[in-house]
């Protein structure tokens, strides 16, 4: 089973999301976390995140950009420098449609950029999406 | 003024005392007659008194006796009469007591025996004159065993027996008799008052004698003198005297009479009165040039600080332009932090809003399909009532934002080809497919000068509205044309400045649909901000107040004409490209 890592403090985002995985056929594979720095973490394996068996390297990062403390941006930032995340996948989920905003996170490495639906109940496409274009080949 | 000589003491001892005798019976007959005072003025005795006779007395201290007497109260003729004599001849009347006065008698101890003796109106410094070529005598020192020149009486004549000359002198009436032997060599020198010696040779023009370049060891102390004891009369004649001398009577006196006697030191008054008349053209002459210098300085002056003034504003200019710069400068960058600032105030609460809008839509969503056979229809409506208002706060957080946005990007204008604008818009927006609505753009609108992102916004509202306002279960039929004419058929076709013809040609563009049109009333309004037009209809108010201000922005004008119930004319209006 696959692992898709998602960084939202919205908690209804949370819950929407979660819905649309399971109709997306994706059940069980969103890990969401609630903010950058317990992003960091997981992705680095510390605690409690250190046993890869209960908490699997995923196989794209989801990640709103407007976070608490530390923004989707230096979350961004602090991933260039880690080598051994230059491979995982990153997906920028967003409500904001600004130009600078998509083209800072593709500047920062970011492989592609959705935003949010108006409607929580419209996440179910964007698991849809997400499925077909970067989970496919898993 | 010969003095009185030491040997004639003991002669004159008893007439001195008669004298005094008779002053004293005089004195008493005066107190009781009030007769004239006689007073004593030596005859041909220059510049001290001049006049032969009683009437034409004159000279220095004939006229400072008048202004003395003018001083007391004294009248000429009534209070004084004025005897000229020989210096011998009023000697021996003064010494008798028949003259009251003695006007010019030089002080000497023996004179004191029958005299008092005013304060000195003149001291006349005593001279040794010589031949100008005599150069054996250069001084007094030099006279000893030169046969020496007196006056008989003279105060000289006693100066000289002092000093032990008696053998070498020889004595003389008068000094023209003494300077004309000296001129002739029958004598070395001749010791006289420099004043009378000096008139004396001018008078009588003798070319070969000359003073001594220093003083002799005598002068003589001319003073007016009276009856001794008679100490009324010398205190009027001192009074008079001293209030004569503060008057500057006397140096008037003395300036008229002995200038040219007396090489005395040149006063500024004697400059004054020999070069008066060729200082006043000087001074003129330097007043006119100086007054024309003083205008020239004084406008050069007025130039001067003109122009200190002028850089002075200048450099104060430069200053407040560099002040006023960097003001503008620092606000400009306040301002734009703050707008910023602002907008990243904007962005931020947009972001937070849209959170549980999404979820209030969501929820509302979601429960109406996975609870949809335990709801009832009433239900139902409620949570398509809390999707539709969220999604409505939704869309108006976005028209704020945009309208915010766009008035403060930059509108380049540019040539834009409005057909092809007006297709990509028909293309991109679902709800203008034509499935939904039937929207005929014509082919032949000319291009216009604006900016593509505002136009596409301008039209891409306007299209939204007429395919949202229309009556329920219609299909909106929207028809887009355009007519270009030049400035002068337009409203705004006259330049207000120059008042010449504008030659801009316009283009007009017309989105016209079949919808419920707009209230009369309304019209004026319809492109305010916050105005809605319908409460049947969705709408945030903010629409066509973006489409007017994109549109004036970009140089443009828009319009409307309306009637309820048949349709709505919008028209945008641009500079043809």
């Amino acid at each position: 089973m696959i692992t898709v890592l998602y960084v939202e403090n919205e908690e209804n985002d949370v819950l929407f999301m979660r819905r649309a995985f399971s109709r997306a056929g994706l059940e069980g594979c969103l890990r969401p976390v609630c903010d950058a720095r317990t992003a960091m973490r997981y992705l680095t394996g510390e605690d409690p995140y250190g046993d890869r068996s209960v908490h699997p390297f995923p196989v794209l990062l989801l990640m709103d950009l407007n976070l608490p403390s530390l923004s989707g941006f230096e979350l961004l930032h602090w991933m260039r420098e880690q080598p051994a995340l230059r491979q995982l996948t990153v997906v920028i989920f967003s409500s904001s449609a600004r130009p600078e905003d998509i083209e800072r996170a593709q500047k920062l490495g970011a492989h592609d950029y959705l935003q949010k639906p108006r409607s929580g109940s419209q996440f179910v496409e964007v698991a849809q999406q997400l499925r077909e274009k970067w989970l496919a080949s898993t | 003024m010969r003095g009185v000589g030491s040997h004639c003491f003991s002669r004159n001892y008893f007439t001195a005392i008669i004298c005094l005798l008779l002053w004293c019976v005089d004195g008493l007959a005066e107190k009781t007659a009030h007769r004239p005072l006689i007073v004593g003025s030596e005859e041909d005795y220059p510049p001290f008194a001049i006049g032969k006779s009683d009437r034409d007395a004159d000279g220095f201290t004939v006229q400072l006796w008048r202004a003395i007497a003018q001083e007391a109260g004294f009248k000429e003729g009534a209070d004084y009469i004025i005897r000229v004599r020989s210096f011998r001849e009023l000697l021996e009347e003064f010494k008798s007591g028949q003259i009251d006065v003695m006007i010019n008698l030089a002080q000497s101890n023996e004179r004191r025996i029958f005299s008092d003796f005013s304060v000195p109106h003149v001291i006349v410094k005593g001279a040794i004159f010589v031949r100008k070529n005599d150069s054996r005598i250069l001084s007094e020192s030099d006279l000893g065993g030169k046969r020496i020149i007196v006056l008989d009486g003279d105060l000289a004549h006693d100066y000289a027996l002092k000093q032990g000359w008696e053998p070498q002198l020889v004595r003389v009436k008068t000094a023209a008799d003494g300077l004309n032997m000296l001129s002739r060599g029958e004598a070395d020198a001749m010791l006289l008052s420099k004043v009378a010696g000096m008139e004396t040779l001018m008078r009588l023009k003798i070319p070969n004698v000359k003073p001594l370049n220093v003083n002799a060891g005598f002068e003589q102390k001319f003073s007016f003198a009276v009856q001794k004891g008679n100490a009324e009369l010398l205190a009027t004649v001192n009074d008079g005297l001293s209030a004569v001398k503060s008057k500057s009577k006397y140096d008037e006196l003395y300036e008229e009479w002995f200038r040219v006697f007396d090489p005395r030191e040149v006063t500024f008054r004697d400059m004054f009165k020999y070069l008066g008349p060729a200082a006043l053209t000087l001074v003129v002459i330097i007043g006119v040039v100086g007054l024309r210098q003083y205008e020239r300085e004084k406008a050069a002056h007025h130039l001067r600080e003109s122009e200190r003034e002028l850089r002075r504003a200048k450099a104060d200019l430069t200053r407040t332009n560099a002040n006023l710069e960097r003001v503008v400068a620092e606000r400009t960058a306040k301002l734009q932090e703050t707008v910023a600032e602002l907008e990243h105030f904007s962005y931020s609460i947009t972001h937070d809003m849209r959170a549980p809008l999404r979820a209030m839509q969501g929820f509302a969503t979601i429960l109406n399909e996975e609870g949809a056979d335990r709801l009832s229809d009433e239900h139902k409506d409620y949570l398509n009532r809390i999707g539709s208002v969220a999604g409505r706060m939704d869309q108006l957080i976005t028209d704020a934002l945009n309208f915010s946005k766009t008035v403060r990007q930059e509108l380049v204008a540019e040539r834009v080809d409005l057909v092809t604008l007006l297709h990509s818009i028909l293309e991109s927006y679902p709800e203008l497919q034509p499935s939904k609505a039937h929207i005929a753009v014509q082919s032949e609108i000319p291009p216009v000068m604006g900016n593509v992102a505002g136009l596409t916004q301008c039209f891409s509202n306007l299209l939204g509205n007429a395919v949202k306002f229309v009556k329920p279960g219609q299909t909106p039929e929207i028809r887009i044309w355009a007519e270009h004419f030049p400035g002068s058929e337009s409203s705004t076709s006259k330049n207000l400045v120059t008042g010449q013809k504008d030659e801009t040609i316009w283009v007009r563009v017309w989105v016209e649909d079949n919808g419920v049109g707009i209230p009369k009333d309304f019209q004026p309004r319809v492109f305010d901000m916050f105005q809605r037009g319908s409460v049947d209809h969705e709408g945030t108010g903010i629409g066509l107040a973006l489409v007017r201000k994109v549109t004036e922005r970009m140089g443009g004008k828009v319009g409307v004409e309306s009637e309820p119930g048949v349709g709505s004319r919008f028209w945008l209006m641009f500079k043809a490209a």
